[in-house]
């Protein structure tokens, strides 16, 4: 019988739970609405029950109600603990509960987070980890856990290193203090619910993509002079020695994190930058690179743009290049010319073909 | 024409003809997977890359007939300096004043300001320039090649800028060397009115005394005297 209610529940939810859930979500809160409401577990731990219904009232989820999540609550007092929320119910593509069709929902299941889950990983996240639970708000909020400058935040409940560096790094100061929202946060990078591991092709951070994700801010020159940044470091990338070998799938090769780090970001001038000369020789020099990397290394421009006059001795020498092979090429085809024509002239009026 | 009769001439010994086969294939090799990288934005370069099994399987070929075309080069000078033919087939390449009014008068045959063309020698102007352009064109590569393969150790000793410098001495480099001789050379040698569709010398080593007269005038005299092929004086030597 109760399988059978929970199965009509399930049909029905949510476009007809609403009239009758109204009743239900007052009943809740004669438990949930009062603070000090919380369970005592067998190990001792406490677990706090109390909701707060403005909280509720304040998020994305705020016309539902609950037995339109808790969705397996038959009866009141409900027996505990309810089955964690499934929001699959009402988030898939299609759907008609007015959920976010714009949103790859599937590509959770393909992550590493939702690998990591169906593997028996609890520590793993799942929706409520990252978006809340009762408190869900639309990533435009800004007060939402998943706004473009709390996001970081977010993440770094989990990944407690890789936010200390993020903080410190030209990104992170611009997002998080300089709250400069064209600053990367970790979605910019490593996608939202299509988060990959660093070393999976699929990833935008994998060693063959990165080039294309750094692009989509570094690519463009408008962008880069806002900040200073006075060559296409994109441009100049896919037109050195490290840019031809990635973009035709080498992964030995350097790309752009492996110089200036993933979350350590700093400009040149700044002498914790992995990409300051002092540092050079070391960043060069990283086992599998330039072993042996010394002073030399920094000696010298680097995302060389050879039509560019700032790249100096390089301009000059491929201006007197392109010059030479270019008077070549004029030299030989006027000789190739020359001798084509008084051949075919000379054979015509019978003559011999000469040297 | 093409068919070697004991009135030949021997132009090009064995040994001479295999070191330009090894110079035709070495140098075409590395052109291939060379030049694939100017390349590398277009098609043809992409292909020409996974044909030559990818990015690191291109380096390792391009290396390969590199030390090829060094041991060749090797074999060239011991060859030029240390045997008589070879000494004096040097000695005949080396530009001297006359080429420079050979050239001259070539360039005023063919602009019709005179009736025939200059007599040439052994090597005529054009042919010492196919080969001072592949001999030393390829001797800078190998030195330019050699910085940018050992370039940690270059960079021991020199700066960045240098190294930065020399990537693009090679590529240049390549590039005139390709079009000197994929265009050029091959252009005589193969499509020029006469010797299309190939002239055969570098198969049989051998020239014929009608294309000796016409091409190598002086030479000719040298060994047969003044009378041209074909007349009694010249059937007598």
């Amino acid at each position: 019988m109760h399988g059978l209610a929970a199965l009509l529940l399930l049909l029905a939810a949510p476009a007809t739970a609403q009239a009758p859930a109204a009743v239900a979500s007052r009943e809740c809160t004669i438990c949930h609405g009062r603070p000090e409401f919380k369970v005592v577990r067998s190990d001792g731990s406490i677990v706090p029950l109390f909701i707060d219904e403005q909280q509720l009232k304040a998020s994305v989820h705020a016309r539902w109600q609950c037995v339109d999540c808790h969705a397996d609550t038959t009866r009141i007092p409900h027996p505990a603990p309810l089955a964690p929320v499934n929001c699959l119910r009402c988030h898939f593509t299609g759907n008609s509960a007015g959920a976010p069709q714009n949103v790859d929902y599937d590509a959770y299941g393909r992550s590493v987070h939702g690998r990591l889950r169906q593997a028996g990983n609890t520590k793993a996240p799942t929706c409520r980890d990252c978006h809340g639970s009762h408190d869900v708000r639309s990533h435009t909020d800004a007060s939402s856990r998943v706004s473009r400058a709390d996001l970081p935040r977010t993440c770094g409940r989990c990944h407690v290193e890789v936010f200390s560096h993020f903080e410190r790094s030209v990104h992170g100061q611009a997002l998080l203090v300089k709250g400069n929202l064209e600053a990367p946060n970790c979605a910019s990078c490593h996608g939202e619910h299509n988060i990959m591991r660093a070393r999976e092709r699929g990833s935008g951070v994998s060693a063959s993509q990165i080039p294309d994700t750094c692009s989509n801010c570094h690519g463009s020159m408008a962008f880069n002079t806002r900040f200073d940044i006075p060559i296409n470091p994109v441009k100049t990338f896919e037109h050195s020695f490290h840019g031809i070998a990635n973009s035709l799938g080498s992964l030995k090769v350097a790309e752009c994190s492996s110089c200036h780090t993933a979350h350590d970001v700093l400009p040149p001038e700044d002498p914790a930058s992995s990409v300051n000369p002092a540092n050079i020789p070391a960043t060069c020099g990283k086992a599998g690179c330039h072993e042996g990397a010394n002073a030399n290394y920094a000696r010298g421009h680097f995302h060389i743009d050879p039509e560019s006059k700032d790249s100096g001795v390089i301009y000059w020498v491929t201006l007197f290049f392109k010059i030479l092979t270019a008077s070549t090429m004029v030299g030989l085809i006027a000789h190739i010319l020359l001798d084509l024509v008084k051949k075919l002239r000379t054979r015509h009026e019978g003559g011999h073909a000469g040297a | 024409m093409s068919e070697t009769t004991p009135r030949d001439v021997l132009r090009f010994t064995v040994g001479e003809r295999v070191q330009h086969w090894a110079l035709l294939v070495t140098l075409t090799v590395l052109a291939l997977t060379g030049l694939a990288l100017f390349a590398h934005g277009t098609w043809l370069g992409r292909t020409l890359i996974a044909l030559e099994g990818g990015m690191e399987a291109r380096g390792t070929l391009h290396r390969v007939f590199a030390v090829a075309l060094m041991a060749l080069a090797a074999w060239h000078f011991l060859y030029t300096v240390f045997t008589e033919r070879g000494h004096r087939q040097l000695m005949e390449l080396l530009p001297r004043g006359r080429d420079f009014a050979d050239a001259a008068g070539l360039v005023a045959y063919y602009l019709g300001r005179r009736a025939s063309p200059p007599e040439f020698g052994r090597y005529t102007p054009l042919q010492k320039l196919q080969y001072w352009g592949a001999g030393l064109g390829s001797l800078l590569m190998i030195f330019t090649g050699l910085l940018l393969w050992f370039h940690t150790q270059t960079m021991a000793v020199v700066p960045k800028w240098v190294v930065d410098v020399t990537a693009i001495v090679h590529g240049y480099e390549g590039l005139i060397l390709f079009l000197l001789l994929f265009g050029w050379h091959l252009y005589i040698v193969h499509l020029s009115p006469g010797n299309f569709p190939m002239q055969r010398t570098f198969l049989t080593g051998r020239i014929d005394r009608a294309r000796m007269w016409r091409e190598h005038r002086r030479e000719y005299r040298e060994l047969f005297g003044d009378a041209p092929p074909g007349t009694r004086d010249e059937e007598e030597r």
